[in-house]
């Protein structure tokens, strides 16, 4: 190949497919942070990414509105959110088996539905979500990055601040926090700990959910079953890389997208080494960080626990 | 009284030893084939899917007079594979099991079980076994190599790519066909091949692709479903295995079919000559695939694209296609892990 690592090019293309790659990754793990923070350790991302890409996938297939394809995406993410809140919070199930079980669940429900939705025919085809076609993109170095995106990827930059402020700056971010440090706190004070980690779930479900949408409508053209492919776990390591806090899970996102990124061209650009070691590199790296970051262990206090009024 | 008794044995006699005479009694010829598939990816995959359209091919033909019904399991794999094996087989309304990838290890553990049942098994990375599994191998190198030809026609930029799923010796072979067609007439042509190492992951194939376009690509043989990058850089691609023209008639100039009529219906006569002629089930234990003059591979048509391929180029194919076809030509078989 004429072009290497360092071409100007390729450069700016390592740099926007770094963007893209975190848009879906960055939405869920700002709405999983603040169900995180609420206290609920919540391990159906995957399920609840996967159940968004289907059901935008089923509403654009049907009826060919990416904006009703997001709304489905949103509301099936929430749907998976409040089963995991109702086992969780209500029913006082072990958060890991909860979360592992609808897992499996969003993996077998989609399957079964995306079979009986196309029934042995071959599936429709959609258009998805296109970047803006604006005098911007054709900007030289910053127009492909920054102005070729869809909106959808400023929308997940603009999500950082708005949870950071959420989180910081309000009264019902102090509050929301004190759900996974001290829940007792707050149930003394008279606000209802359940209803409060119902409200987090589902946020943290509907930005996922539009997370698996986004997937599906910008990056794909079909839907397969399992296509999120690991996207939700990658979420839940970005969030304990990230130390909890929105800034640190916007460099985590950021550090996995673009060693993504960066091994993907890596091998197109064919630089001599096993194309597998590319492919392993954001891999490894969550594994680094995690394993730097463990003796800063900014986990809530609570995260996890079983919350029962009187226990604590 | 006596005489009676002794007619009666006398024609008993004479039956007998008629019946004798013509050896056991055969059985009516049947005419029901069933068969259970157990898929690898799903039918919405090309590879899957490809299969099911070739058994519906086959189906309406009724070979022998043949009713073939067949019915195909969720993507199996392992030791979930091997269970659902054997429940199709001790259901006993299965004559063949038809497992459509790597399941060697699978059917090994139940072939001697249910020797009157016919065990297929596809693809690299199985053994052969003999006896009653059969290796159905698909190569479309060839369908490859058209590709390339006419890729290497029309790209501007002389450069090229391939996206797979994982490097193996039947992809591995078609994607080398395609670049080694592509530098049969245009020698200038550079590319290279990446593997994104996941069945399921249209949104990594999708980065792939793009990538091969910012470093210059102009031309991709995508093989692992996802065409939307083709239609944002506005180029022409190829899909593999079914024709994938549907997901994007504006991109998808062809596609490498491959074509398992003529398995299927190797398969079904090695059936019919078991249950009819009592010829044991002799399964091959060394690769066996159909060319594409034998019906085993092909490219897709050019649907709503066909103005875009020359008249030259069009005529240069048919004559590559044709020498193909009649043996003039054989199309080089490099199974190497492709430059990547």
């Amino acid at each position: 190949m004429s072009a290497d690592l360092y071409d100007g090019a390729i450069v700016v293309s390592i740099l926007a497919a770094t963007l893209r790659t975190m848009t879906p990754l960055l939405f869920s793990a700002m709405g999983e942070l603040v169900t995180q923070r609420a206290g609920i350790w919540n391990m159906s991302v995957e399920g609840a990414m996967l159940s968004g890409a289907f059901a935008a996938y089923i509403a654009i297939a049907t009826t060919g509105s990416p904006v009703l394809a997001l709304l489905a995406a949103i509301f099936a993410g929430m749907m998976v959110s409040l089963l995991n809140a109702i086992l969780t919070a209500s029913l006082k199930v072990d958060h890991f088996v909860a979360g592992l079980a609808l897992n499996l669940l969003a993996a077998g429900l989609t399957l079964f539905w995306f079979r009986a939705f196309i029934s042995g025919r071959g599936q429709p085809t959609f258009d998805g979500l296109a970047p803006p076609d604006w005098a911007l993109a054709d900007l030289p170095v910053l127009g492909p990055i920054l102005f070729a995106q869809r909106p959808l990827t400023w929308l997940a930059f603009l999500c950082v601040p708005l949870v950071w402020f959420l989180l910081y700056r309000t009264r019902q971010g102090l509050e929301l926090r004190c759900l996974g440090e001290n829940p007792a706190v707050l149930d003394f004070k008279g606000v209802n700990v359940v209803a409060r980690q119902y409200a987090a779930s589902l946020f943290g479900g509907a930005m996922t959910g539009l997370g698996g949408g986004f997937l599906i409508l910008a990056f794909s053209d079909r839907f397969l079953p399992d296509i999120t492919a690991g996207r939700g776990w990658l979420v839940v390591v970005a969030i304990i890389a990230g130390g909890w806090r929105p800034l640190g899970v916007l460099a985590a996102v950021t550090v996995f997208a673009f060693l993504e990124a960066l091994a993907i061209h890596a091998q197109v650009l064919g630089l001599g080494l096993p194309h597998q070691l590319f492919l392993a590199a954001p891999y490894i790296a969550s594994l680094l960080l995690l394993t730097h970051l463990r003796h800063r262990d900014r986990q809530p206090a609570l995260l996890g626990e079983v919350y029962r009024r009187g226990e604590r | 009284m006596h005489f009676l008794t002794s007619l009666r044995c006398a024609t008993i006699g004479v039956t007998a030893a008629a019946a004798l005479a013509a050896g056991p009694a055969l059985a009516d010829d049947p005419t029901e084939l069933s068969v259970a598939i157990i898929l690898s990816a799903g039918i919405e995959n090309g590879w899957d899917g490809s299969l099911i359209e070739a058994f519906e091919r086959v189906a309406a033909d009724e070979p022998h007079g043949l009713d073939i019904s067949w019915r195909y399991s969720d993507p199996l794999w392992g030791d979930a594979a091997g269970e659902a094996m054997r429940l199709y087989a001790e259901s006993g309304r299965f004559d063949i099991i038809w497992a459509h990838s790597t399941y060697s290890d699978q059917v090994a553990r139940l072939k001697d079980e249910f020797p009157d049942i016919l065990f297929v098994v596809v693809g690299s990375g199985n053994e052969g076994l003999g006896g009653n599994q059969y290796w159905v191998y698909k190569r479309v190198h060839e369908a490859g190599y058209l590709l390339g030809a006419l890729a290497g026609h029309m790209t501007e930029s002389n450069v090229l790519g391939a996206v797979g799923t994982f490097p193996a010796d039947d992809v591995n072979d078609e994607i080398n066909a395609f670049f080694a067609g592509a530098r049969s007439v245009n020698p200038d042509v550079t590319g290279n091949t990446s593997f994104i190492e996941s069945w399921y992951d249209p949104a990594r194939a999708g980065e792939f692709t793009a990538a091969k376009v910012a470093t210059g690509a102009d031309i991709i043989f995508q093989l692992a479903s996802n065409f939307q990058p083709c239609e944002e850089a506005e180029i022409l691609c190829f899909g593999n295995f079914g024709d994938q023209n549907s997901f994007s008639p504006d991109t998808v100039l062809s596609s490498a079919l491959a074509l398992w009529d003529p398995d299927i219906r190797w398969i079904v006569d090695e059936w019919w000559a078991f249950k009819t002629e009592e010829e044991p089930l002799e399964g091959n234990t060394e690769l066996r695939w159909f060319s594409m003059a034998e019906g085993g591979s092909d490219i897709a048509p050019f649907h709503g694209l066909a103005d875009r391929v020359p008249q030259e180029v069009q005529a240069e194919l048919d004559t590559l296609r044709a020498s193909i076809m009649d043996g003039s030509f054989e199309v080089p078989l490099d199974v190497s892990q492709p430059e990547s």
